[in-house]
């Protein structure tokens, strides 16, 4: 056997050694594997979230220990020893590895018999010897603890030593023995916990926007599978509906910038704070009708129970408190000028800031009036049953109220989160909602499969920036269900493929033309390379490089036609921002320009009806 | 008893017991099992170490040391942890790897070792842990 034979098959040990401790140790179910469209497999670490190819699929390992374990600890002490699951996993491995090792130690035993037995001979059959030992030595320290396996080591070894005095038949008497203990193990551990009831899920979600739908797994539920949807790496598409929409806002956006200012921009603020005095004024309204009906309450009830007036007063002060709180922010909000925000993704984050002690408070108001009135029926029913008819009314104005409140911040949100999304670099999932639905199998650990694979490519329509939520859940017919594992994939375009980009470019012609101020605004759209391969989530999330040809309608001789202007261009942070050299055909002009795809200049053009120019 | 592949060592010659043994931890590059003593129970653990010794080829060997008194002063010099040094006075045998270095002690009040124990040790002569 050569000495690169020889460490070759020593990587390949340590590899198998080291992964199947890592794995043993932190006890992890789920190994993940990416094969993309190249062909190339990646290993997903343990990192909770991963980023893959759109396209890819993704080869999903359970490791039947580690499941063992989890569930035991699941199920209570009482279920199954973890002691005996460490030593079935622990015996398996070692087993597994000390027979592939059979082979090359017995050619580097040969080799060693016809070797001049140098130095080099000797460090050659040291490293086979010490391979073979380690699984070796594993195996009898779970034998010094476990009597019974002792016995059936040394039963193995003493026929194996009549037959053979060999390695080999030693190490294969003693790999064969542990093997088929542990399997002997694993079987009580499987048949301890079906006694309990214990079953286990495997789901598989894929969310878009903010939606979820579950995703099929094979084996694992009876979902069908789901539309066979490639996203093309290669194909210049044509222009979609929307982008061609764009490039006219843009287009007229650019011509505003152009003849105003580039402060024209700044309005997105209108349509934030026109949204939010929108919700103020109903919310004042709903509010209004709340003050309305205790006050017609009030003056029913006030003549007979005075005892009932103190919580009266409580309630309206909350009511006072809260009136006072929303006129407060309406009257932040209808005074922008009062409101400075260094960019518009800080604008984006107070508002949102806002909306969110808004609706904290709304809530909180709500709830304790309906408390309020709650006490006062009590006391009410005891003394005034001819006052039920007239809480009732009051009560039912409360959740007319409370609904239209929650309805109106939901609304609300819902307008504002296209602007948040921009400032946003992954979205933010709560997993919790998402639940196992009646086709996810219950499988019982004897017949629960340990691979299946989920294929993006039948995940139907995806984005970059969509999330593949993978959940491994646990119970028994006493315990709940919880979730064991979970795996966050995050789906970027990795591989290498062609992107359009629509966007406002700001053109520097170097005073070589009509233009007056130094850029000049203009739409433009970019067919750029991108992916190279990069896993990283800060660059898929953040960063996402590409460089290719833009292609703009500049207007340097200002006379409202358009000119083609054709350049080189590099773009970062998810197009967001690009920069290039181009060349205006129709004016013969070198220019370069900074390119920006922030969505501010579409907003920027409905502006509201209700909302004053500032 | 057939022994293939164990060096008895003679209790009547010292120098030659001395230098038989030399020879075989310095020249000759085996896994050793040094066994001590001569009673019975050192003799079924010379047996099962012979076997578990392998076939010709394979480096493991055996020395039985009748006397070990014989060898004591060069078992001292073996290189090896203090503790190991320390508690093979009173050993049932100990194991030595291709480099010469104690790798494992059997205890003279530990059981007579059986094949597993035995493998133990020369597996810990051939480990690199």
């Amino acid at each position: 056997m050569t000495e690169l034979m020889l460490r070759g098959i020593s990587v390949i040990c340590l590899i198998l050694w080291f992964a199947g401790a890592a794995m043993a140790k932190q006890g992890r179910v789920l190994t993940l594997e990416e094969l993309d469209n190249e062909g190339k497999t990646t290993a997903l670490g343990e990192d909770r979230v991963a980023i893959v190819d759109i396209n890819s699929e993704i080869k999903v390992r359970l490791h039947r220990g580690a499941l063992q374990k989890k569930i035991a600890r699941l199920l209570g002490d009482g279920a199954v020893s973890g002691t005996l699951i460490d030593r079935a996993t622990a015996l398996q491995h070692a087993a597994r590895t000390g027979l592939t090792l059979i082979k090359p130690l017995t050619e580097a035993l040969a080799e060693w018999a016809q070797s001049d037995k140098t130095p080099q001979d000797v460090a050659s059959l040291s490293r086979a010897l010490e391979l073979s030992a380690d699984p070796t030595l594993l195996v009898i320290e779970v034998a010094n603890k476990d009597p019974v396996l002792r016995d059936r080591l040394n039963a193995a070894l003493e026929a194996a030593l009549v037959r053979d005095r060999s390695r080999a038949s030693q190490n294969r008497a003693l790999f064969e023995t542990a093997a088929a203990y542990a399997d002997e193990l694993k079987q009580t551990v499987d048949e301890a916990l079906q006694e309990e009831g214990a079953y286990v899920q495997l789901g598989a979600w894929i969310v878009q926007d903010g939606q979820d739908r579950p995703l099929h797994l094979p084996g694992f539920d009876q979902y069908p599978e789901g539309d066979f949807f490639v996203v093309d790496q290669w194909t210049l598409l044509p222009l979609s509906e929307e982008q061609k929409q764009q490039l006219v806002e843009l287009e007229a956006a650019a011509k505003v910038i152009n003849e105003e200012g580039i402060g024209e921009l700044v309005k997105v603020r209108n349509v934030a704070n026109g949204a939010i005095v929108d919700f103020l004024d109903r919310a004042q309204g709903s509010v209004d009708r709340i003050e309305r009906a205790l006050e017609s309450f009030r003056g029913a009830v006030e003549a007979e129970a005075t005892s009932i007036r103190s919580v009266l007063d409580k309630a309206r002060t909350a009511q006072q408190e809260y009136t006072a709180y929303v006129r407060s922010l309406k009257d932040r909000y209808a005074g922008q000028s009062a409101r400075r925000f260094s960019s518009g993704a800080a604008l984006l984050e107070s508002t949102h800031n806002d909306l969110v002690e808004l609706q904290h408070k709304t809530q909180g108001f709500v709830s304790g009036q309906i408390k309020y009135i709650a006490e006062v029926r009590s006391a009410v029913n005891a003394s005034m049953s001819n006052m039920n008819v007239a809480l009732a009314e009051v009560e039912r104005v409360l959740q007319e109220c409370r609904q239209e409140l929650q309805n109106n911040v939901t609304d609300v949100a819902g307008q504002l989160s296209d602007l948040m999304g921009a400032v946003r670099l992954s979205q933010q999932i709560n997993t919790a909602v998402l639940d196992f639905g009646k086709e996810v199998l219950k499988h019982t650990l004897d017949q629960i499969p340990e691979n299946t694979k989920l294929d993006l490519k039948r995940a139907g329509a995806r984005h970059a920036g969509d999330v593949v939520v993978l959940k491994l859940a646990a119970g028994s017919a006493q315990r709940q269900r919880q979730v064991l594992e979970e795996r966050r994939l995050d789906l970027y375009r990795v591989l290498p493929h062609i992107q359009m980009a629509v966007g406002m470019i700001f053109a520097d012609p170097s005073e070589r033309t009509q233009v007056e101020n130094r850029f000049q605004a203009a739409p433009s759209y970019s067919i750029l390379l991108k992916g190279f391969g990069k896993r990283g989530i800060t660059y898929n999330q953040l960063l996402r490089p590409g460089f290719g040809v833009n292609v703009s309608a500049l207007d340097f001789d200002k006379d409202d036609t358009p000119e083609l202007g054709i350049a080189l261009v590099g773009s970062v942070f998810r197009d967001y921002f690009q920069v290039g050299y181009g060349y205006n055909v129709n004016e013969d002009a070198g220019y370069w320009f900074f390119g920006l795809r922030l969505p501010l200049a579409t907003f920027t053009l409905p502006r509201p009806e209700n909302v004053p120019e500032p | 008893m057939d022994l293939f592949k164990t060096t008895i060592l003679p209790t009547d010659n010292k120098v030659l017991a001395l230098r038989m043994f030399r020879q075989l931890v310095n020249e000759r590059p085996h896994v050793l099992m040094v066994v001590n003593g001569r009673d019975p129970e050192a003799e079924t653990f010379v047996q099962r170490a012979d076997r578990l010794a392998g076939t010709l080829q394979d480096p493991r060997w055996v020395v039985w040391a009748r006397k070990p008194e014989q060898i004591a002063d060069e078992v001292n010099g073996l290189k090896g942890p203090p503790a190991m040094h320390s508690e093979i006075a009173d050993s049932r045998g100990f194991s030595l790897s291709l480099a010469d270095e104690i790798r494992d002690v059997i205890a003279k009040n530990d059981p007579v070792p059986d094949l597993v124990r035995i493998l133990e040790a020369f597996a810990k002569a051939e480990s690199r842990r």
